[in-house]
């Protein structure tokens, strides 16, 4: 954490108000990245949240609403597949950019894509990559 | 079948454990695994459950997740059976991981318990790489470095 809060800026949307809400496509068919925390209960792997080279994809609940869309579309046509919902202003205190990323050229063409975002990671070292994802695992509630 | 990998019996740290993975040559393509002991050795206790996930996570095609992922590779597969049989040895009520998969083909073994998290990333091209957390305490290392303290907090965990 402190690796990321001493990095430099990330890039960051603030037209995307903290109370917002981003959903990320976590793969549940046989727990592939779901798992039991220490009570017992499901959550989501901190691998669901591993950022590749452009971040993490995610989904803007507001822009969803706008588009007169629900939650639900980010994965329609996706098999097993669950929705891990995290609040813009948490995601913002561990130091991680939202930036609007609508229509992604490499994406399967949906009607939710216009409402996709990318989650910007400060330049960290692994272990405070993985810290973050961890977070952002914490985060999450599970839908679907 | 074809081997996709084999590890041999002194590369892990219980000698008597072998894994071959193998990939059936027609589609649909298909991959196995098998843990194997020596003849007249005992099955290690983690092996059956280990070997039915892994297989299952085998099966994974290229973005499986969605985002571009790939699919597991056979060379996290086979570390990754190494690191259980280095932790888990034949400590019979220890607690087994969850093992899922990472974005880059890799995998990544993981125990939340009262005594603490535990996340071991294995990634083929990197060392592997262990993560703890305990109440407010947070370290992580090369699991080299780490697996005193990750086998304390398994150990704690004994049912």
């Amino acid at each position: 954490m402190n690796d990321a809060a001493n990095s430099p800026a990330v890039p960051d949307d603030d037209s995307i108000g903290a109370d917002d809400h981003v959903y990320r496509r976590v793969k549940d068919g046989g727990n592939i990245n779901v798992v039991r925390d220490k009570d017992g209960n499901r959550k989501a792997s901190s691998a669901a949240f591993e950022d590749d080279e452009d971040g993490i994809s995610v989904f803007l609940e507001s822009a969803l609403t706008m588009a007169e869309l629900e939650p639900a579309a980010v994965i329609t046509g996706f098999d097993g597949y669950l929705l891990a919902r995290i609040q813009v202003g948490l995601i913002r205190e561990i130091g991680i950019g939202v930036v609007r990323d609508p229509d992604p050229p490499d994406a399967k063409p949906m009607p939710c894509n216009i409402a996709h975002c990318l989650l910007k990671l400060p330049s960290v070292s692994k272990g405070a990559k993985h810290r973050l994802a961890q977070n952002l695992a914490g985060m999450a509630e599970l839908h679907g | 079948m074809t081997p996709l990998a084999t590890l041999p019996r002194n590369a892990v740290s219980n000698p008597s454990v072998d894994i071959r993975i193998t990939e059936s040559p027609f589609p649909p393509r298909r991959v196995d695994v098998a843990i194997q002991v020596a003849e007249g050795e005992p099955e290690p206790w983690w092996a059956k459950p280990v070997e039915e996930r892994l297989e299952h996570l085998s099966q994974l095609q290229n973005d499986w997740n969605s985002h571009g992922a790939r699919q597991p590779r056979a060379e996290a597969v086979l570390i990754g059976v190494r690191v259980i049989a280095s932790l888990l040895g034949s400590h019979e009520n220890w607690p087994l991981p969850q093992i899922v998969p990472t974005w880059q083909g890799g995998l990544q073994l993981e125990w939340h318990l009262q005594a603490g998290d535990v996340e071991i990333t294995v990634d083929p091209r990197d060392a592997v790489w262990a993560y703890l957390s305990q109440q407010n305490m947070t370290v992580d290392g090369p699991l080299t470095e780490l697996e005193s303290r990750v086998s304390e907090v398994l150990g704690q965990a004994a049912h």
